[in-house]
This record gives structure tokens, sequence and C-alpha cells, in this order.
């Protein structure tokens, strides 16, 4: 089955390209490496499955179902859940609060279970804003596991994080993937592309050129 | 003659508090700057008295208080949707202003400027709460109710999302959050309360008129929620009490009251000043208030 496909997204920003005629497929299940230099439009092809962007042209299923015209709060209930290149959590928030945000009426020891799973149970009265970066990484992990999403956008999840803390992020995705969950993975380091993905497609201002 | 003194501060600081809690969900926790949350305040007491002094009783006046003030607060959320920050707090504050104008200029009903005197106190199913500790009880119950009721619905998924929204609109949408149905909700709910405090002013008072509810009130209302704290409803009450006791001394050292009005209006200022550089998360709060003018996100 196809968890997401793209057809000729296309968006730009005043007069810069950032997305230029996109079209890809992904199988649900597998996952997807996204590569490409700053700039190259990454984060808005993101930004355009979950309508934090609207754009320009194309259009965007999710299990077959055209998505694109829906509002960011209902694609969201579809099952697709993001981790932000920056900004993601609610820092004024507390740990616990951060995961209840995602969890919506879930009780409290189920989202106690999946800060355990993330190693930020004893965080859980602590503000957000106190996280070291991968710790705050991890707090998203974690909604994404409390809403059991299905189709998961990952931007730069490794980006800035310690050592140790990459290590349990990249397990924290093995687990994701044993569990079936589709993945789209922006990631720089080819070696962990490589390990991590199915198939692989870099963008350059906007454009795919190049698939694997 | 103390006792009733102390019994007529009881029942402000219950009527405040009720209005600074109410605020404190708008701008607190959702983070919107309301400066028109006294037109609320408003038009419950006019809704109020001119139900009852058109011959229903007081629990009708005083729920249609809430319920016509959480309309008008439904109204004001459609273009709080497509505001932030400082075009948002214009917005509102245009909406206290045509409140006000129409108070001053819909005279067949409010009398204008003039006032509505003779406002009855209220009676509930036989109990009359014509003395001050009746008043005071009927206050204290009301603010007793609105709190539990606040405190119940911010400590649920609501409240956890109006926060999220605070913080990070595009976020919290990401997460599923409805960010337009909770602002518009937290508007619903803040203007209710503040009419219903509107009722109680009213029929507390016996006197009405325009002049009572307009932006100076807002004021001492924020400055209520930001001195409790934002997003504290402890705060909000803890800051009613403070500005409601302030300035009371002033009344007993035998200055004019020419002055007194004004020195008033110096030692909130004096107090906001005070808060902003040394306590800007507030007594009990969370988060600096000036956050929510300065950035949208
Ligand atoms: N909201 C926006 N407003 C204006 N321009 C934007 C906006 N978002 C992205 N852009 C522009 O679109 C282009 C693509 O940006 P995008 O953030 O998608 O790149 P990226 O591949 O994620 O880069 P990076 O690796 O630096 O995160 C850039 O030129 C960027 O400046
Ligand atoms: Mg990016």
């Amino acid at each position: 089955m196809i968890a997401i496909e793209l057809k000729g997204i296309s968006k730009k920003f005043g007069g810069v390209t950032a997305l230029d005629n996109v079209s890809f497929k992904l199988e649900k299940g597998k996952t997807l490496g996204l590569v490409g230099g700053n700039g190259s439009g990454k984060t808005t092809l993101l930004n355009s499955i979950t309508k934090m962007v609207a754009p320009d042209r194309g259009e965007v299923y999710f299990k077959g179902k055209r998505i694109d015209k829906l509002p960011a709060y209902r694609i969201a209930r579809l099952g697709i859940g993001r981790i932000f290149q920056t900004g993601g959590v609610f820092k004024n928030m507390t740990v616990l609060e951060n995961l209840l945000v995602a969890s919506d009426g879930k009780r409290e020891n189920e989202a106690e279970r999946i800060l355990k799973e993330v190693a930020l149970l004893e965080k859980k009265g602590k503000k957000a804003a106190t996280l070291s970066g991968g710790q705050q990484r991890l707090l998203e992990f974690g909604r994404v596991m409390v809403r059991n999403d299905e189709l998961i956008l990952l931007d730069e999840p490794f980006a800035g994080v310690s050592a140790e803390n990459s290590r349990k992020i990249e397990s924290v995705i093995k687990k994701l993937q044993e569990e079936g969950k589709t993945i789209i993975l922006i990631e720089h380091d080819s070696a962990r592309i490589k390990r991590l993905c199915n198939q692989i497609i870099e963008l350059e201002k906007g454009s795919i050129i190049r698939r694997e | 003659m103390i006792e009733a003194y102390i019994l007529h501060l009881l029942i402000f600081i219950c009527i405040y508090a009720i209005l600074s809690m109410s605020l404190n969900l708008i701008t607190g926790y959702a983070g919107m700057l309301n400066l028109g949350h006294a037109a609320f305040f408003g038009i419950g007491a006019y809704a109020s008295v001119l139900i009852v002094m058109a011959g229903f009783p007081f629990w009708l006046g005083f729920i249609a208080a809430g319920a016509i003030a959480a309309f008008f607060g439904l109204l004001l959320s459609v273009p709080a949707l497509r505001l932030r920050g400082d075009f948002l707090a214009i917005a509102t504050l245009a909406f206290g202003e045509i409140i006000r104008s129409i108070l001053v200029n819909w005279t067949e009903f409010t009398r204008g400027p003039l006032g509505i005197p003779g406002i009855p106190k209220p009676e509930i199913f036989g109990i009359a709460f014509d003395s001050l500790w009746m008043y005071f009880i009927l206050a204290f119950i009301i603010a007793a109710v609105a709190y539990f009721v606040l405190r119940h619905l911010l400590n649920s998924n609501f409240g956890i999302a109006l926060k999220a929204i605070r913080e990070n609109e595009s976020v919290a949408a990401s997460l599923g959050k409805n960010v337009n149905l909770l602002k518009m909700q937290a508007f619903v709910v803040g203007a209710f309360f503040a009419g219903l405090a509107g009722s109680l002013f009213a029929h507390y008072i016996t006197f009405i008129d325009p002049g009572t509810f307009v932006l100076g009130e807002t004021i001492l209302m924020l400055l209520m929620v930001a001195l409790g704290g934002m997003g504290s409803l402890e705060g909000s009450i803890l800051g009613a009490i403070i500005l409601i006791l302030l300035p009371e001394p002033l009344r007993f050292i035998g200055l004019p009251s020419a002055v007194v009005g004004p020195l008033r209006q110096i030692i909130y200022a004096a107090i906001l000043i005070v808060l902003v550089i040394k306590k800007p998360r507030g007594l009990l709060g969370t988060q600096w208030f000036g956050g929510i003018v300065s950035d949208s996100n």
C-alpha cells in the first residue's frame, strides 16, 4: 500500500523557488531519506505535507486519500506526525504537559510509559526549556509515539545532538520502523541514511535530482 | 461600620477575582491580549439589569448576563482568529469602545450617560440578598464556583491545549489541535464569566453607567492578571486581592477625593513598572505577559 504520495508539488516564496514539481511515492512501512544542501527545499516539503505551508500547485495523498485541501489539524488527526527542525517543543510547558497535549485524553500513566521509553521520566515535571537539544528531540519523539502516528516526518532529528542522545534517537527510530511506521527522514550524514533508509531522494533548488 | 467596610471590600474582591480569572483564561492561558474585557463586564451588567428591571427573576438575568456576554465573546473571536499580537489588542480595544458607545447612545434602553439607578438587590427563590453579609455570601459562592469550574477546565485537555497554542500555534496544529476553535472557546468562556461578574456588580452597586466599563477597568483587570501571574488562576485571585486592597489606605489619610482617584492610577502604574522590572512572570505565573504582545508565536 502507498502511504504517502506527492504529485507535482510546487511552492514559491516571493521569487524563491522552494519546491519545483516534486513527485514521489512511499510505501507503508518504508523509510525515505531526504537529502540536499541548505535551502534546497527539504523542510518546505514536509511543511507541504502537514500544511504548515500551502503548496502553490500539486496534490498530496495519504493512504490514497487527497489531503492537501485539509487544514493542518485535520491532517495531523489522520495520523501524520512530525518532529521539527527547530522550536518543536513547548518550552514553557512541562515535559509531561508536552506529551499530554499530544495524547488528547489518554491517561497520564500511558504518557509516563512513553516518557520512560524516551528516557525522560525523571524530567516529567520540569519545564521543557530545561532539556538539552537532544532531550527535546526525544520529547518530540515521545509525542509521535503517544499519538501513534502512522506517517512520521523527521526534520534533522540528529542535528546538534550529543553522541549518546543520537544513539537513543536512532534506537527509537528503529523501534518505530519495527512497528511498521512510515518515515521520511531529513539527514545529512550519509552513513546514517544508509543504515536507516530504504530509499533516498535528493533535492536541489526545490527539484529532485537523484532517486535511489 | 468597620464590618460593613470589610464586607464591601470582600464583595469587590470576589467580583474582581472572577474578572481577572476570566481574563487570565483569554490572555494568560490562550495568549490573546484582550483590551476589551470590561465590555463583557458591562454587557453582563446591562443585560442583567434590563432583564430584571423588566420584571424577570434575578437568576434569569444573571444567567442571561453570562450568556449574552458569551455571545459577544463569540463575535469578538471572529476577528481575533485572524489577528495576532498588537493587532489583536487593537481590535479588542476597538470592540470595547464600540460597546461603550452603544451603551452611551442607545438611550431608550440604557438611558445613556445618565446610567440606570435603583437596580434591585437580588432575590433568588425567595431568599433576599439585601444585606452586606448575604451579598458577600452570594458573591463568594459565585466566585468559588467560577474558580472550580475554570480550574477544572484549565487542568483538562482544553487548558493544556490553550497553553500549547499560546506557545506555538503551528506546532499545536501539527498535534491535531483546532487552534481557531480553541481560541473561540476561550473567548466565549472568558466572556461568560465576565458577564456573570457584571451582573453581580450591577445588583450590588445598584447603579450602572457606561463610564464604569471602560479601558481603565480592563487595564486594572490585566494588572491583576499580570501581578498574580499569567496562566495561574490562584495568581489572579491574589492579584485581585492585592489591587483592591492596596489603594484603600488612601481613604484614611484624609486626601480630597479629587486627589485620591489620580493617585490610585499612579499607584497602579507604579506597580506595573516595578512588576515588569522585578517580577515579569508575576507572583505565581509562568510567563511574562509582555511576550504576548511582542511575539506572535
Ligand atoms: N516561510 C518562508 N518564507 C520565505 N522563504 C522561505 C520560507 N520557508 C522557506 N523559504 C525559502 O525556501 C527555500 C527552501 O527552504 P527550506 O527551509 O525548505 O530548505 P531546507 O532544505 O530545509 O534547508 P536547511 O537544510 O537549511 O534546513 C529557501 O530558500 C528558504 O529561504
Ligand atoms: Mg530545513
